[in-house]
């Protein structure tokens, strides 16, 4: 299924048909596996396959774009006609040319994860077991992503490459306690279901018979998936150039200043060796990494063909499927990391909080990025530089802007994390001065 | 945009997938469905007068989904041929006969009469006849009103169509053809002066309302009409004093109440999350079926009706893809808690022999799993102009901004486009991020005056995210103007 030959073929078939100005060609094939099980049973096996090929023309000054997902000949042929078709429909404008040949991809292209519900299904009976026997209940999924993704144009670019993702995510249950931990790696070897099992029991144990705290101020141990969470929201209304020069961005006049403590430094970097990704853009450029804050300074922006120009410098690779309304976007932040466990940016904490992951985190405000969400799977109270004793949850409503001017530490346990609704981040435990929580809730 | 699936193309789909039950029958399966269709949609945006998306797509395909001594298998496609639907079934069963060896299945399957029907959604206007200029025109229009003032920074108009197309098959011998159509549309605006951003957003926020309609929708929203006063209240709210720290009545507007409704007792309510199947991403429920013994969610004026049947609902479907038939019932009746929403799978959980009927999938690609139905709040008798004047002290809130919840739905916390204070029963000063935050039954047992069915309207949720791996649905929420007591407002950040 994952074919680049026949995604090559397709493209060169809807060249040929275009007789447009200029045309580009997306070939996507996808196919996951994944077990989703719940109180020790699956509830959910499947497969799934799913592929798509998006043609953008543009002819006498106008843009048009159609799609399928009927990776055939014919169907390809289809889809050229209608994007035609479409552009003589649209107003006139004025566009950046598409890229020409590339030179300076770093591809990757491992070898696809077959699907193997055998592997899969016993991978998950390990997790599971561990959680029977420690008296817990468990929920959760195990399971590998392709996604094959190629990119051509009528001016001689043409790139494509395979990103692969194996994954393993854990809820586990203990009384009124409850802990999470998770993985995800390009290769399904390097993710280890008994290493996650043994954190997620862990953390369920420990936070059993939670007790309630007031709201406030807090210094805050936040673990890498929490950070996650937070550190999305910068990437998906700070760093992108489009959101900077409409001004909409905290960075917005801000380039060159220090935004952040000096010890935050935070990068857009697909080639870091914990992370995943394509390393090329939606427009097929390649991706470059980029230093948006440096010492606490901020330092650049992830750019496409089009803010690039605007901005008179290069693409930086960080251009979503076009024509679009965000603007580039960072794919794959870096936190750089300290030194140390979590426990150690614990032991200086005289009354604190630590938190393993946030739930469903939402903007309140966009210039100071004000953020709200809920601790969840494992809160716990500091005193005196340890850990005592598990807390209820708590809604937390914080501006990220000066959550990054007050980090005290950080850990050197950097990990890619993911958050609620997706993104992909490699980042440490932090620890985070005067962080303030609003109301709490009753578990 | 391609026809609709044609008699041709249905027969095809019947052909195969009569053979993917077959082959999936042979190879042990005690049940088995199989959904094949057509997804069609077309979105257009335009922002700061320039086309930013257009996006034609269609999507062909199909999934098996199978159960083998109470395990789940279910596999999907994109190539609709003989071969692949040969072997995409027999993956299917290969997956829930290996799922057994981590762990017993323990499906259970609700049972339900093998209908035959063919199902279309209503609509005037097909809104893939309407010509892509006659779109662009009016979203240019719109647009260019909104850039008329300098502090307007950015703007986004929008619209969007869907038209799926869907045979569904079961080895009980079901057959069910159905067609739905939806469309939306709506307005933004970003003002931004030096340190303040605010937006303003018509008819609702994150692209406007959409319903199960046709083009009709998008000529019955005036958005051009109502550019002015969306881009003017924008500008407004960034000279607006912040809305203040406390306790006081709040007045949601519909739009926003949908959403209330939708967070805090949509999804608090679906079967599977309380059973803990949601467990690791969205999470689970307050709601555990001890309460099913008349639980009070609500003070007694609160109704919160599911109906998948009601024209318009973006849910509104003749069968859900377990086939089953549409249903209407409470959620909440007269305060006090009443049922579940279900999937034929989790339906004895509620100890009911008969599923509600909300399994749905995203596209022929996804497993179809338990989502909330179209769920409305009853409408009252109150007048809006009425309803403020019987205020004494208190916020009016319209206009989704921002919107979290915990993971069993109680704690939430939503912050709205728009605040105008009210005291002793006129508006007075306009408010900006108005804020207001609570716990799920004590904030519905404060409701104490809802508006009449004048004021009630169906507001459409078109990306309403859930499972593993993540689907997007779509549903609608009635509501009218509605007030709560005491509230907590404004946040300390």
């Amino acid at each position: 299924m994952l074919d680049p030959d026949r995604a090559q073929r397709l493209a060169q078939i809807a060249l040929e048909e275009s007789g447009a100005d200029e045309t580009e060609v997306c070939v996507t094939q996808y196919e996951e596996e994944l077990n989703r099980f719940t109180a020790d049973h699956p509830v959910q096996n499947l497969v799934r396959r799913m592929a798509n090929v998006a043609v953008r023309v543009r002819s006498n000054g106008r843009e048009g774009k159609a799609s399928t997902g009927t990776p055939t000949e014919a169907a390809v042929r289809t889809t050229v006609r209608r994007a035609i078709e479409a552009a003589r429909h649209m107003p006139a404008g004025e566009f950046v040319p598409m890229a020409g040949p590339q030179e300076d991809y770093r591809l990757r292209r491992p070898d696809p994860l077959t699907p193997d519900p055998d592997h899969t299904a016993d991978a998950v009976a390990r997790m599971t077991g561990a959680c029977r026997d420690a008296g817990c209940t468990a929920a959760g999924i195990q399971g590998v992503e392709n996604d094959l993704r190629l990119i051509a144009n009528s001016n001689g670019l043409s790139v494509w490459d395979l990103d692969t993702r194996a994954r393993a995510s854990l809820s586990v249950f203990a009384d009124e306690g409850a802990g999470w931990a998770d993985g995800l790696c390009a290769g399904r070897d390097a993710l280890d279901v008994d290493a996650i099992a043994r954190r997620a029991v862990d953390k369920a144990l420990a936070s059993r018979a939670p007790h309630g705290v007031d709201p406030g101020e807090y210094t805050v141990v936040l673990e890498p998936a929490a950070v996650a969470s937070l550190l999305l929201f910068a990437a998906y209304k700070g760093f992108g150039a489009q959101q900077v020069q409409d001004g909409s961005s905290f960075l917005a006049g801000k380039v060159g200043e220090r935004v952040a403590h000096e010890s935050v430094s935070i990068d857009d970097d697909v080639y870091n060796p914990l992370t995943v990704g394509h390393v090329f853009d939606g427009e097929g450029m390649p991706r470059s990494s980029v230093a948006l804050i440096e010492h606490g300074v901020a330092r650049g922006l992830v750019h496409d063909r089009r803010t690039a120009q605007k901005q008179g410098c290069r693409s930086t690779g960080h251009a979503l499927p076009q024509p679009n309304v965000s603007g580039p976007l960072p794919a794959n932040i870096v936190m750089s990391s300290g030194a140390g466990e979590t426990g150690d940016l614990i032991k200086d904490v005289d009354r604190g909080i630590l938190i393993t992951e946030f739930h469903y985190t939402n903007m309140v405000e966009p210039t100071k990025l004000t953020l709200t969400g809920m601790t969840r799977n494992g809160t716990f109270l500091i005193e005196n530089g340890v850990v005592t004793r598990p807390v209820k949850n708590m809604r937390f409503t914080q501006s990220l802007v000066e959550a990054l001017e007050r980090v005290s530490g950080l850990g050197g346990d950097a990990r890619l994390a993911s958050a609620l609704f997706g993104g992909y981040t490699v980042v440490p435990s932090l620890r985070v001065d005067g962080f303030r929580f609003t109301s709490r809730t009753d578990f | 945009m391609s026809a609709v699936a044609t008699p041709t193309e249905t027969a095809l789909w019947r052909e195969l997938g009569l053979r993917a039950l077959d082959v999936a029958q042979r190879g042990g399966a005690d049940w088995a469905d199989v959904r094949l269709g057509r997804v069609e949609v077309e979105e257009i945006a335009i922002r700061n007068g320039r086309v930013a998306r257009l996006e034609q797509s269609e999507q062909a395909g199909f999934g098996v989904r199978v159960l083998v001594d109470g395990a789940h298998g279910f596999a999907s496609g994109f190539d609709v041929t003989p071969d692949e639907v040969e072997r995409v079934a027999n993956l299917a069963v290969r997956i829930a006969k290996a799922g057994r060896r981590a762990g017993p299945g323990r499906l259970q399957w609700a049972g339900e009469p093998a209908h035959r029907d063919v199902w279309t959604s209503t609509y005037l206007v097909d809104p893939f006849a309407v010509s892509l200029e006659k779109k662009l025109d009016l979203l240019m229009r719109a647009d260019k009103v909104l850039r008329t003032k300098p502090e307007i920074t950015a703007t986004s108009c929008s619209m969007s169509f869907r038209r799926e197309s869907q045979l569904f098959l079961s080895s009980e011998g079901a057959d069910i053809e159905q067609r739905v159509v939806r469309s939306g549309a709506g307005i933004s605006c970003v003002a931004h002066t030096d340190g303040e951003t605010q937006v303003r957003s018509y008819p609702a926020a994150f692209g406007g309302n959409f319903m199960s309609v046709g083009y009709e929708l998008v000529g019955s929203l005036d958005l051009v009409g109502n550019a002015e006063r969306c881009r003017d209240e924008a500008i407004e709210l960034l000279s607006a004093d912040p809305c203040p720290v406390g306790e006081t009545d709040i007045i949601l507007s519909g739009d926003q109440l949908a959403l209330q409704i939708h967070e805090s007792v949509g999804h608090a309510t679906e079967l599977d999350r309380v059973q803990g199947w949601e467990a690791n991403f969205a999470g689970t429920s307050f709601m555990d079926t001890g309460k099913l013994d008349g639980f009070r969610y609500g003070s007694d004026i609160v109704n919160l009706v599911a109906d998948a049947t009601v024209p318009g609902g973006l849910a509104t479907v003749g069968y859900d893809d377990d086939g089953v038939r549409s249903q209407r019932w409470h959620i909440v009746q007269d305060g006090k808690f009443a049922a579940y929403q279900t999937s034929r799978d989790v339906a004895h959980f509620e100890n009911n022999e008969r599923s509600r009927g909300c399994s749905r999938a995203e596209g022929m690609w996804n497993v179809p799993i338990v989502r909330i139905s179209n769920l409305s709040l009853m409408p009252g008798s109150w007048t809006f102009d009425d309803l403020v004047a019987d205020t004494e002290d208190g916020i009016y809130m319209a206009g989704v901004k921002c919107w979290s919840i915990d993971q069993q739905r109680l704690n939430f916390q939503f912050t709205c486009e728009y605040g105008r204070e009210i005291k002793n029963g006129q508006f007075g000063r306009l408010l900006k991020n108005p804020t207001y935050q609570g716990l799920t039954p004590q904030f519905w047992s404060a409701c104490d005056a809802i508006c009449a069915p004048e004021e009630w309207r169906l507001w459409g949720v078109p990306n309403c995210g859930k499972g593993q791996p993540m689907q997007t649905a779509e549903m609608s929420h009635g509501a009218a103007p509605t007030r709560f007591r005491k509230q907590a407002v404004g946040v300390r950040a």
